[in-house]
């Protein structure tokens, strides 16, 4: 009797335990992968663009999309996997375009551009959010977003232990947030940048797949712009850096937003992270405030360049140079410390500045020798015979070889006459320029031009006035020469009537006129 | 006299048993799911030598499965009726053949392990709950007071779960398993009758 049921207790187990199994459908939501071409489904966020997804991993109801899987963008005709998770795209507008976006997915950098030689480890996963460049720059106003475009925004989770971990060559990156915009791709975290070669402490660092980063430098006045030696212009660029940015190839920091690209050289990106601020080859540009020590033009002191542009070319070898633009507080001791540098003060006191902020210009070619140095100002100059002159509006440029100078100079007795030249640092110099005026009266109408040049040996002006005085023709020219030295001036006109007349004051001779004697008369 | 000897006769056929082991064999009822962690369990169990019925009671843990990159983590509490089929032997060496069932409380906790971690991922851990029941055929051998078990268990539960699904679906979370245990009887007492001799 019991035997029977021993038997049958066997076979129902037998039997249960061979038909209890049943199959069940899982996804791990959090591995990237391949986009279905064929079978994708678009969505429409606002201030981003369009991103894909593979159909099946998708489900919308009442105007809320629920995504399962991998999201991917556009780029250049090739469906790049973004993030992969679970994510809801809510608040659907009547042009079918989504306002938000939330939910939970894989941090990861794009696989894309330069961002295929990245190495990402410990790829985790991070809460998504949805932000505008308006908002990031709210907390972060140097970082590289247009207020409106949106952007993910990027939370690692605090509890994990292995944080996010991508690799650039010998460079480590940790991020624990960070923003992406999916469409270049670019990526933008705060952080410590390092590695052997270099380091930046606390710097927001962007990089973009495809060297989309833009970089636009201040504007200056046209008169300094026009003594550049090479215009500053827009830079776009794979690698967005701010923070305190060192420039080791010439001696000097700046703290602010850099925007590092690679024009000749097609592995620029990874070499950087290789070589470093001091052996990578790129071209710069960099925003901000620098502190340009002693060691940067030889014959400089110590100064700081606020609302600073900085242009860094390294690319092209045998054509390095920077050049500083931006804004110095000038001392009183500033232009003395420098000309004392140059000329050994032979000049130290025909010049002098008020205390005031200036545009200037720097720049630093291969060879030292080249570099230069101006500065829009106002001044005074000591002219033998003439005194202390002020330079409204002047342009000084300084380099090994001379001061070079240009600006409003008032000549005496003159309107405001635009002159430039050069001054040298053995006490020579020319300036040369002139002015025109139209005097505009009932019974006369008459255009008088200057030209004046100013040397260290004297002082000449030459006048022309044409016109019509009472309806009458009139061309009257006159110049003016003086001589520091001896003292002598000759004043000769071409008058209408009388022709041309000259009149000579030597020191302790006879005056002439004409070319005879003639002695004054008290009227 | 002679219902006061029934009595404490009656007591002296009662037993209490408590015990633990482990299932060296035990497999999912979640097709392709793999054994990832050996399950435990510990009992208490009261019946009579004069009678074929006990009850226990088990508490199970450290069961593990994992189903791609899910993890299927289930304990529960368990109340069985068993029956015992046949026995033989002497108090040195005692075998039952005990066939049973049990109904469950079943607690799962189905854990998101992919390639990435996702601590923060509100469905990482996904938690459920419910009754089951439960078959069961072995035997024990009892040595004295000791006691060790060889049973075939089949524990049937079904959970709801998302596994990265939009909707939940229904996983069949329990297991059949070959489990082994030890045991000490208390009251077993040498109560074979021997005759008397005279000399």
């Amino acid at each position: 009797m019991r035997l029977p049921v021993l038997l049958i207790s066997s076979i129902c187990l037998s039997l249960l335990f061979q038909g209890c199994k049943e199959e069940v459908v899982t996804t791990d939501i959090f591995v990237l992968e391949e986009p279905s071409v064929d079978d994708l489904t678009s969505v429409e966020l606002d201030g981003m663009g369009t991103l894909y997804v593979n159909s099946d991993r998708i489900n919308i109801e009442d105007g809320i999309a629920q995504i399962k899987g991998t999201l991917y963008s556009k780029v250049e005709e090739e469906f790049v996997a973004v993030t992969s998770g679970d994510f809801t795209l809510s608040d659907l507008d009547a042009n079918g375009i989504y306002q938000d976006f939330s939910g939970y997915g894989q941090a990861a950098i794009p696989e894309i551009g330069v961002f295929e030689d990245v190495v990402t480890e410990l790829a985790t996963g991070a809460s998504f959010g949805f932000q505008s460049g308006v908002d990031i720059r709210a907390n972060d106003e140097l970082a590289p977003v247009q207020d409106d475009l949106k952007y993910f925004g990027i939370t690692l989770n605090e509890q994990i232990g292995e944080k996010l971990e991508f690799t650039i060559k010998n460079t480590v990156f940790t991020p624990e947030a960070f923003y992406m915009d999916p469409n270049d791709p670019m990526v933008y975290f705060r952080g410590d940048l390092g590695t052997p070669k270099f380091s930046v402490e606390d710097a927001g660092i962007g990089l973009s797949a495809r060297g989309n980063l833009q970089f636009t430098p201040f504007e200056y006045s046209e008169e300094l712009e026009a003594v550049m030696n090479v215009p500053l212009s827009p830079l776009s660029g794979n690698i967005f850096i701010s923070g305190l940015v060192p420039i080791p190839k010439f001696s000097i920091a700046v703290y602010g937003e850099a925007l590092v690209g690679f024009v000749l050289n097609d592995n620029g990106f990874n070499d950087f992270f290789e070589q470093g601020f001091e052996d990578a080859q790129y071209r710069m540009g960099i925003n901000g405030l620098v502190i340009l020590d002693e060691g940067f033009i030889s014959f400089l002191p110590e100064t700081e360049i606020g609302r600073a542009t900085v242009i860094v070319e390294l690319e092209e070898a045998g054509n390095q140079y920077i050049q500083v633009a931006g804004e110095m507080q000038m001392t009183a001791d500033f232009l003395p410390e420098m000309l004392g540098k140059l000329d050994g003060g032979v000049l130290s006191s025909n010049f002098s500045m008020p205390v005031q902020t200036v545009e200037s210009y720097f720049y630093v070619g291969s060879d030292a020798n080249n570099s230069q140095f101006f500065i829009r100002t106002t001044l005074a100059m000591t002219i033998p015979g003439i005194g202390q002159q002020d330079l409204v509006e002047a342009m000084f440029g300084v380099d090994s070889q001379q001061i070079y100078l240009s600006g409003e100079l008032g000549v005496p007795g003159l309107a405001l006459v635009y002159i430039e030249g050069d001054v040298f640092y053995n006490g020579q110099f020319r300036l040369a320029g002139g002015a025109s005026l139209q005097v505009d009266v009932e019974v006369a109408t008459l255009k008088v031009s200057f030209d004046v040049v100013v040397t260290n040996d004297g002082f000449a002006i030459e006048a022309k006035a044409t016109g019509t005085i009472a309806e009458q023709s009139v061309s009257v020219s006159a110049s003016v020469a003086l001589n520091w030295e001896t003292g002598d001036m000759e004043i000769c006109m071409d008058l209408p009537v009388v022709g041309n007349t000259c009149a000579s004051f030597r020191e302790g001779q006879q005056r002439t006129l004409n070319g005879k004697p003639y002695k004054l008369e008290k009227l | 006299m002679l219902l006061l000897i029934n009595s404490s006769q009656a007591n002296a056929q009662r037993f209490f048993e408590f015990g633990g082991g482990f299932s060296p064999w035990s497999e999912s009822h979640v097709a392709g799911a793999t054994t990832e962690k050996t399950p435990f369990h510990a009992y208490v169990e009261y019946g009579n030598f004069l009678q074929h019925y006990s009850i226990s009671a088990r508490y199970d843990f450290s069961s593990q499965y994992q189903l791609e990159n899910y993890e299927l983590n289930p304990w529960f509490f368990g109340l069985f009726l068993n029956r015992k089929l046949l026995s033989f032997g002497s108090y040195r060496y005692e075998v039952e053949v005990i066939g049973g069932a049990g109904l469950l409380l079943e607690q799962h906790r189905f854990l998101d392990r992919g390639n990435n971690q996702v601590p923060g991922y509100e469905l990482e851990e996904e938690r459920a709950s419910g009754p089951g029941f439960a078959g069961r055929f072995g035997a024990k051998l009892l040595v004295g007071k000791f006691v060790g078990s060889l049973f075939l268990e089949m524990f049937r539960s079904q959970q709801d779960f998302t596994a990265g699904q939009f909707e939940q679906q229904t996983f069949q979370t329990g297991s059949n398993r070959l489990t082994l245990s030890i045991g000490y009887r208390l009251n077993r007492e040498n109560n074979e009758v021997t005759c008397p001799t005279y000399f």
